[in-house]
């Protein structure tokens, strides 16, 4: 085998052309990587939502709370099923819950405003949604007309600090807390008392959905007993399995990113082409003498392809510390980023730094074989003859 | 000026295989450019081709997915500037499967007087007249659906009680604005309603009013706002462009993102063609020597190697412009993100100056190479070692 240093010096030799190439890789795996780290962290934000031994009951069929519909008779069987966890009180961990749009900032001309939801609960939902914490102040009282804040609404507008009031439907609220949820999507939205909310949203006979909370080993049997009973027709399903449902558009988005980047990619293959063309056509006579060693044509692909490799590698390298420094730079770490209702933080992911090498390594890979297989069909004789 | 284009042509066909390489990576970046700085685009035309009408969007002023009762249409009739009024009730379903999403919505008879700018042909309105089943759809969505005028179909309300509904299409309407519309009649959608067992209320998700002139538009937002405050349901009027932007900026940050994408695009293209530009003036180095010595000048040498730059993207750029026109002419829709109304276009104009920034592009990347080439004294680039 050549020896990997002989491609380091020829590299080296060419530097500016070296330089240029492994910069283009750069901006494709920086593409890629910030790409990566921007769906991660909107995936997660939907993922984190759902709290183990936890299950979401929506009316049969469909697919999003605002859909559905429960009664208030179905929510009253459901909640006596012996499956369900209760607190410490005794209470059963059942969750009737009602959502609806909110504007989190009224006065605010309409194309700057991000929608949100607010939640109608009761205070048995703060048990079953354990992960939800109260960062300051306090969760809604019961029957009055208070809201708590998630942590990241929260830090976006300001109007709704704890102890400001807020002028939702005909009501006047007062924001008496702000919550986090483990990074959820859940900090992007507002909670109130359900009672108080369903007045104001014209729907008093029911709720939309019900969260519960199984006891441990019994979600089948539960499953099973909802299925098989006549009077409610429900679908449930463990949160976990229904956020994930949630996460489509997050991969909509990650398919129209990709698309761009492979189009770049099939560039920078072409960019690296003309490269290592270059760079085997200059060493023609390089490539004779090596010839003459005793290397074999196989050697001879095999370094150039790794040359070719090595380039784009040190590119994807470069890519990664820079799609870093980017993300730091132009704040996409500590901002916050929206899209829809969802706001989310950037995040960094093992899977980003690995994909973004390999592609490095494909782009290489491609670019290189071509160039490398007309390297090893040079003919000794005609190659020595140029010296 | 000829004689340097025959020169350039030779040139070009010198390494033809770098020439094609470099030519089509350009084509592949300008596509992307012009489909990327065609979403901010068709974002800015959606709102600006509303700005002129004459239209107040009413909304609940809770929140503008709550409810209206569709009667406050007479009592907006009634209010001095108010040349017609429409009650606009949705309804989500899906076609065949749920990946196939339609968003109905459906409206009187009015709607041709609200939206007079969508000439919609009186044939059209008597078949609609004739049978409540009638559908009036969107041109992309016709397309993205592959429907044509006289077909039947049955749709399934995705909310709970998921009623199914038929409907036979018997117009399309051409429009940027609403290209996704699936115009259907209300009152059909209200009896459907009443026989699933839903509560039998009139109720409209907005109201859209079209004002007698520009300088009635203010006045009677303000007016009907003023007039259902402290009723049950509080309204919110806006301008049509205005209810878009609203819609429009539910997709976050998208208008940065693309325009850091469009600059990263820009970037590695120049940085591929200059690569490329450095490779060419090398192999030229001692060509430039002798062609200095033979008594060309700087000028004409740089008009050579820039002419075969130039070239190069005026090729490259006008293959990728193009495809990206031919494919996207006719409007490709967003999807359910921007609630229906979106769609992206590429428009002529946008081909067009993504190819001149193609040129430039290429044009710029020789600068460094060319320039260096050109300063050094003939008899240096003999000597330098090529």
């Amino acid at each position: 085998m050549i020896p990997i240093r002989y491609n380091l010096r020829s590299l080296m030799v060419r530097r500016g052309t070296s330089m240029m190439t492994a910069s283009v890789v750069a901006l494709v795996v920086m593409i890629l990587f910030i790409l990566s780290g921007f769906v991660a962290g909107l995936r997660s934000t939907v993922l984190s939502s759902a709290v183990s031994n936890n299950w979401i009951i929506l009316s049969r069929g469909v697919t999003n709370e605002g859909g559905s519909y429960i009664s208030r008779d179905q929510y009253e069987i459901i909640k006596s099923r012996t499956q369900i966890a209760s607190s410490p009180d005794g209470e059963a961990l059942v969750s009737p819950e009602v959502v609806t749009g909110f504007n989190p900032a009224p006065d605010e001309p309409p194309s700057k405003v991000i929608f949100s939801l607010l939640r109608g609960m009761y205070p048995v939902g703060y048990l079953v949604h354990r992960e939800m914490k109260v960062e300051s102040g306090r969760w809604p009282a019961h029957g009055a007309a208070e809201m708590a804040v998630g942590r990241k609404l929260a830090s976006r507008f300001h109007n709704l600090a704890v102890g400001s009031d807020f002028k939702f439907g005909r009501r006047t609220f007062k924001i008496v807390g702000i919550f986090s949820d483990h990074d959820s999507a859940r900090e992007s939205e507002v909670v109130t008392d359900l009672d108080v909310l369903t007045q104001d949203i014209h729907m008093s006979s029911g709720f939309q959905v019900l969260h519960v909370v199984l006891r441990p080993g019994l979600q089948d049997d539960f499953a099973q007993s909802l299925t098989t009973d006549a009077r409610i027709k429900v679908d449930t399903m463990p949160e976990q399995q229904f956020y994930a449902q949630q996460t489509g558009f997050v991969e909509q988005l990650h398919r129209m990113g990709l698309v761009v980047a492979l189009i770049l990619a099939i560039g920078s293959i072409f960019g690296a082409m003309n490269t290592m063309y270059s760079a085997v056509a200059r060493r023609t006579n390089e490539i004779g003498v090596l010839r003459v060693l005793g290397f074999s044509r196989f050697n001879v692909l095999t370094s150039f392809v790794m040359e070719s490799i090595l380039l784009a590698f040190a590119g994807g390298v470069l890519g990664e510390v820079l799609g870093i420094v980017v993300a730091y730079a132009t704040g996409l770490h500590s901002q916050l980023l929206n899209v829809s209702s969802f706001i989310f933080r950037f995040q960094l992911t093992a899977g980003a730094f690995v994909s973004g090498l390999i592609a490095a390594i494909m782009i290489g890979g491609l670019g290189g074989l071509l160039p490398a297989w007309r390297a090893s069909r040079v003919r000794v004789m005609d190659s020595l003859r140029a010296i | 000026m000829f004689k340097w284009l025959k020169l350039i042509f030779r040139n070009m066909r010198r390494n033809l295989r770098r020439t094609a390489l470099t030519m089509m990576t350009i084509a592949l970046a300008t596509f992307v450019y012009t489909v990327l700085v065609s979403v901010p685009a068709s974002m800015d035309r959606i709102e600006k081709d509303a700005s002129g009408t004459l239209r107040l969007f009413i909304n609940n002023k809770t929140a503008p997915w709550e409810d209206l009762p569709a009667r406050y249409c007479d009592q907006i009739n009634k209010m001095p500037g108010a040349a017609a009024c429409v009650a606009m009730t949705g309804w989500f379903s899906t076609w065949r499967n749920v990946s196939e999403p339609i968003f109905g919505a459906a409206v009187g008879p009015e709607i041709s007087d609200v939206f007079p700018d969508y000439r919609m042909t009186h044939e059209d309105q008597q078949s609609i007249m004739k049978d409540r089943r009638s559908a009036i759809v969107g041109n992309v969505l016709m397309k993205k659906m592959g429907w044509k005028v006289g077909d039947h179909l049955t749709l399934r309300g995705t909310d709970t009680p998921h009623m199914q509904m038929e409907f036979i299409i018997v117009g399309t309407m051409e429009n940027k604005r609403y290209p996704n519309t699936f115009l259907i009649r209300r009152d059909y959608l209200m009896e459907t309603r009443k026989a699933n067992g839903l509560p039998d209320e009139d109720i409209a998700w907005n109201i859209i009013v079209r004002a007698d002139s520009a300088s009635d538009l203010q006045p009677l937002a303000k007016g009907i706002d003023e007039h259902f405050t402290n009723s049950d349901y509080e309204t919110r009027t806006m301008t049509e462009s205005d209810a878009l932007a609203s819609g429009l900026s539910q997709l976050g940050n998208i208008r940065g993102i693309v325009f850091a994408l469009c600059a990263v695009v820009v970037l590695t293209v120049l940085l591929i063609a200059a690569n490329s530009t450095a490779m060419m003036v090398r192999d030229r180095l001692s060509e430039v020597a002798i062609m200095r010595t033979l008594g060309f000048g700087r000028g004409s040498i740089a008009i050579l190697l820039f002419g075969e730059c130039g070239i190069i993207g005026l090729v490259g750029g006008a293959i990728g412009a193009f495809i990206a026109l031919w494919l996207l002419k006719g409007g490709i829709t967003l999807g359910a993100a921007l609630g229906g109304n979106g769609a992206l276009w590429v428009t002529p104009e946008q081909a067009f100056n993504a190819w001149f920034v193609a040129i430039a592009v290429s044009i710029v990347s020789g600068l460094v190479p060319i320039i260096e080439a050109l300063r050094i004294s003939p008899a240096m680039a003999f000597r330098k070692v090529v």
